[in-house]
């Protein structure tokens, strides 16, 4: 295999796909990439058993063939590579030459017969989606992680259904303290199972990179995987297998009390309260009463804090408690200039809207003291 | 059928012999007593081949007449008890009145005893139980009484004995326990013609102690001392860094005698929790005394268990005796690092959040300002300024209050401190210093000439498990989106139904969801990150383990504090977990604050010494 290629095309194609390969697996080989070249065009495939990719490049082809080499070597030497064009050539059995004249490596290879193979996906029928709204969908959704030992399906993966009778599917991301739930608009007809799918979080943040704002972007779901397409190029990702819970019920605002609050004024309530966080104090405690929230936040080992904010609540006084630090990361991810809190009494959860941000509604557990 | 017959005395004094001779040092006990009992001020034991060929127990006690001489060898017969009301409160070791007889049916037993004020002295000699010969002899004053071949005529018996040395093992063991007991009577122990064991009766019971558990442990015993309903303990317990695999070095002394009872040994352990590990067992001599009639010693022959009529009373007095010495040496131990204990504030004060109402302010402020012109003492202030505050002039002393504030600072920082929460700036940091972590979990610090290592996951382990521990710190919990169902047996399910009010305690809200399965509602905050299951099967394993019913009230806090322990193990910080100095900082002052800053919950060390000495001895610095 012989083939010359655009430096930077390569490159981007390589950086997409860096979050696949330096995915640890019991298979050794995922962490490479598998380049062929046939046709005048080369095609570079990742698959860590999850999350597949594959996009197709045109290149100057002196000779065909298949090579599988270390993504992250290879991604590093193209960007310090200084040339326009960069070629490779698989001088002998498994080794690889990369670049020419002034400078030269020598990349050994693995059998690429040992390359995972690609799943078999045909006669995908996609949907065009605005790029970037899906792009801010997938953004709020990675926005709610998970740790290293968590084993719950509905923490690990998104939730992506069909919002009955609009035209509209909803992605729901949750790790059991706090929920996002993000709604996205689309035209043609969409086909998804009717309990929805369950995508991987590490997949969704793989979208992350992948999607670009300015670029068509396409979605599919086919035979278990999720499926996102950009021109030349596409991304599969596993999906998770087990049912979502109904998340419905808390984000259902119809009983709550709304009150409405600057977005940037309550962030930085928010960000002064956590000052006085710590692992084992890490609520506050939110007095709802007339006319204002006094929010409060006591830790015995560092003192206390207290704030008052002025809105517009005429209701009985409620007591509650919240992580801090949830309503931060919540507040950063809305677009709106002033927001509603719903609350209905001290056990119920705090829902999240934007006035000008219809697409997401978030939910913040209560902390019981 | 065969008939019916009354046994002859001498079998039946056999059958009595297996259970009161049991091996040699069983006669050596019962012989010893009874040196004991005759008021002796000095008592020599001598054995031969491990009792085997002699025993000699030889006294200088007030003796007996020839008649009560022949009576003592015969069965039921004491000089010890009179009336059965004697039988409720034994002062002294034997009553029961078997002993003699039946070593005598077992052995060649000769006794020879002299009164004071008698001429002679009386030898009676017994061989496998009969009679052999009764004569006057010249004997000094006291008893002397031999045992030879024991278990000649039982061959099966004298089969089962070990080998000589663990039989003069269990002997000595005896001998000195016996010596322990009594430290106003001189004791002596010959094997074999050879001075092995020298009691003198000026010993003082410290020095006893290290003659039986060991003279290399001086440094690490701690005395024990507790006094509380005429119950009183005393004697020496080993710190928690000495221990040994078995709980043969627990010596109990009930008025003196010495028991084995695994119910005190138990509320040993009790005292020790959190402190050893697991089937690790401490060394301890505990001296009980209290009325004889709250005793029953009558429960076996051998007399080595007894009753209580107050059991609970004694448990709970030997747990907290043994807690005590243990707190008293650990706050010795550590206070070299120069650390003062604080109390946390328990409860936070309301009135810091009262900022704007002025009486409030105005109140702290008077007090200040009243300190300066009269420097009255604060607690008369604090009434006075009261109606001060009503009477002055309100916009008069609105216009003080910036002044006096300044001023107060400037005079009294103490006083004003005191109305602030404690900060880490209390701390004295001039004592160590942090050197770093090895392995990601260890922390090494510095502090008067000593290298310190600190486990991280077991220091923070016990800082949470204290914080979690204090009845005024309730964790709070964290509601969830989704509720985690738990699938229990019957068996578990019937213990978590039993304890869902006391783990919403913890913080864990949990409800029955219909038959075995129940679900999680909220989590405790402090674990909100860590998977919550595990958890909550754990706890249930560890009531089952325990053979604790949840119902019953009284042995709540145990399964309790073995539930804060899981949570506290699970919620704490992990080995091979890279911290920054600050957070090394903060666990090392926040693992000092604790009450037992030196182990685990589970009984493990959180941290471990080196002396300068030592290592300037491995550098061959100093030989």
């Amino acid at each position: 295999m012989k083939f010359s290629i655009n430096r930077k095309k390569l490159y981007k194609a390589l950086s997409q796909i860096q979050g696949i390969t330096n995915n640890k697996t019991n298979l050794a080989i995922t962490s490479d990439v598998l380049i062929s070249s046939k046709n005048s065009k080369i095609t570079v495939f990742a698959n860590n058993l999850e999350t597949v990719f594959e996009g197709t490049y045109d290149a100057e082809i002196e000779s065909d063939g298949i090579i599988s080499i270390n993504s992250k070597k290879l991604y590093e030497i193209l960007k310090e590579y200084p040339d326009f064009n960069i070629l490779l050539n698989e001088i002998e059995d498994r080794w690889i030459e990369i670049g020419e004249g002034n400078i030269q490596y020598h990349i050994v290879t693995s059998n690429y017969k040992n390359f995972p193979e690609k799943p078999l996906i045909e006669d995908i029928s996609f949907v065009e989606i605005n790029s970037e709204d899906f792009k801010r969908m997938v953004e709020v959704s990675s926005t709610i992680s998970f740790l290293i030992d968590e084993k719950r399906i509905y923490v690990l993966g998104v939730c992506l259904e069909k919002i009955n009778n609009e035209n509209k599917i909803r992605m729901v991301s949750t790790d059991s303290k706090k929920l996002t739930c993000f709604d996205l608009e689309y035209k043609d007809d969409f086909i998804i199972p009717d309990k929805g799918i369950i995508i991987p979080k590490k997949g969704i943040s793989e979208l992350n990179k992948f999607i670009e704002k300015d670029k068509k972007i396409k979605i599919g779901i086919k035979n278990n995987y999720f499926i996102v397409k950009k021109n030349n190029e596409i991304i599969m990702i596993k999906l998770l297998e087990g049912g979502y819970p109904d998340y419905k019920k808390i984000i259902n605002t119809d009983t709550m009390i709304p009150i409405e609050i600057n977005k940037a004024m309550f962030l930085m309530v928010m960000k002064r309260m956590s000052i006085l966080c710590s692992e084992q104090y890490k609520n506050a405690i939110f007095n709802f009463k007339e006319n204002g929230i006094v929010v409060t936040i006591t830790n015995p080992e560092i003192g206390e804090s207290k704030e008052e904010i002025l809105v517009d609540y005429l209701d009985k006084n409620i007591k509650t408690s919240f992580n801090t630090r949830y309503f931060i990361d919540i507040l950063n991810i809305i677009n709106s200039e002033n927001i509603i809190l719903y609350i209905k009494n001290k056990k119920s959860p705090c829902v999240i809207k934007g006035i000008d941000d219809n697409k997401l509604i978030s939910v913040i557990m209560p902390i019981s003291i | 059928m065969p008939d019916i017959r009354i046994l002859p005395e001498i079998i039946s004094n056999k059958i009595a012999a297996g259970e009161v001779v049991e091996r040699p040092c069983s006669v050596v006990k019962e012989l010893l007593e009874n040196a004991i009992d005759a008021k002796s001020k000095s008592i020599t034991l001598e054995i031969e081949k491990g009792g085997t060929n002699l025993i000699r127990v030889s006294d200088n006690g007030c003796g007996m007449s020839k008649d009560n001489a022949l009576l003592a060898i015969e069965r039921y017969a004491t000089s010890k008890i009179f009336t059965d009301q004697d039988l409720f409160s034994i002062k002294t070791f034997g009553f029961r009145g078997e002993a003699l007889p039946s070593i005598a049916s077992v052995s060649k037993f000769t006794l020879t005893t002299s009164q004071k004020d008698s001429d002679v002295g009386t030898r009676i000699y017994i061989s496998g139980g009969k009679l052999m010969d009764v004569s006057d002899t010249g004997s000094p004053l006291g008893t002397m009484i031999e045992v030879k071949n024991l278990y000649f005529n039982t061959p099966a018996r004298k089969k089962f004995l070990k080998s000589l040395n663990t039989e003069m093992g269990h002997i000595a063991d005896i001998f000195s326990g016996i010596a322990l007991g009594n430290p106003k009577i001189k004791f002596k122990l010959f094997h074999n013609n050879n001075l092995i064991k020298n009691f003198s009766s000026i010993d003082n019971m410290f020095d006893r102690v290290l003659e039986v558990l060991g003279k290399d442990i001086a440094n690490n015993l701690c005395k024990v001392f507790f006094k509380q309903n005429n119950i009183q303990i005393s004697g020496y317990i080993s710190d928690p860094s000495l221990t040994r695999s078995t709980s043969q070095k627990i010596r109990l002394f009930v008025n003196n005698r010495m028991v084995t009872d695994k119910a005190i040994v138990s509320a040993i352990f009790r005292g020790y929790r959190g402190r050893i590990m697991k089937a690790r067992f401490p060394l301890a001599i505990l001296f009980l005394t209290l009325d004889f009639n709250k005793v029953d010693v009558n429960v076996h022959p051998a007399k080595l268990q007894v009753r209580f009529s107050n059991q609970q009373d004694v448990y709970s007095a030997v747990t907290s005796s043994v807690e005590k010495a243990l707190i008293n040496i650990e706050k010795k131990r550590f206070q070299p690092y120069g650390i003062s204990i604080q109390k946390p504030r328990q409860k936070i004060d309301e009135s810091l959040f009262e900022w704007n109402k002025e009486k409030n302010i105005s109140q702290n402020i008077s007090v200040c300002e009243d300190e300066l012109k009269f420097d009255l003492p604060l607690k008369d202030t604090f009434s006075k300024n009261k109606t001060k505050f009503n009477a002055e002039n309100h916009y008069e002393f609105n216009k003080n209050i910036k002044s006096s504030r300044k001023i107060s600072k400037q005079n009294n920082p103490e006083k004003l401190k005191s109305l602030f929460p404690s900060s880490l700036s209390d701390f004295d940091t001039s004592n160590f210093s942090i050197i770093g972590q090895v392995f990601a979990t260890y922390i090494i610090l510095e502090s008067n000439n000593n290298i310190i290592l600190i486990d991280q996951h077991a220091a923070h382990e016990r800082i949470i498990y204290e914080k979690l521990k204090k009845s005024s710190f309730s964790p709070c919990s964290q509601s969830l989106v989704v509720p985690e169902t738990l699938e229990l047996g019957l068996k578990e399910a019937d213990i978590i139904e039993n304890i869902i009010p006391e783990l919403l305690s913890l913080g864990i809200e949990i409800e029955p969801f219909g038959n075995t399965t129940f679900i999680i509602k909220a989590i405790p905050a402090i674990i909100d990150n860590k998977e919550i299951k595990p958890l909550i099967y754990e706890m249930i394993e560890k009531i089952i383990e325990l053979r604790i019913n949840p119902k019953h009230a009284a042995l709540k806090p145990e399964w309790l504090d073995k539930c804060l322990i899981l949570m506290s193990c699970h919620s704490a910080l992990r080995g091979n977990h890279i911290l920054n100095h600050t957070q090394m900082e903060k666990l090392f002052y926040d693992l000092e604050k604790c009450e037992n800053p030196n182990y685990c919950p589970h009984g493990r060390p959180t941290k471990i010494k080196w002396e300068k000495a030592e290592i300037e001895k491995l550098f061959k610095r100093i030989m």
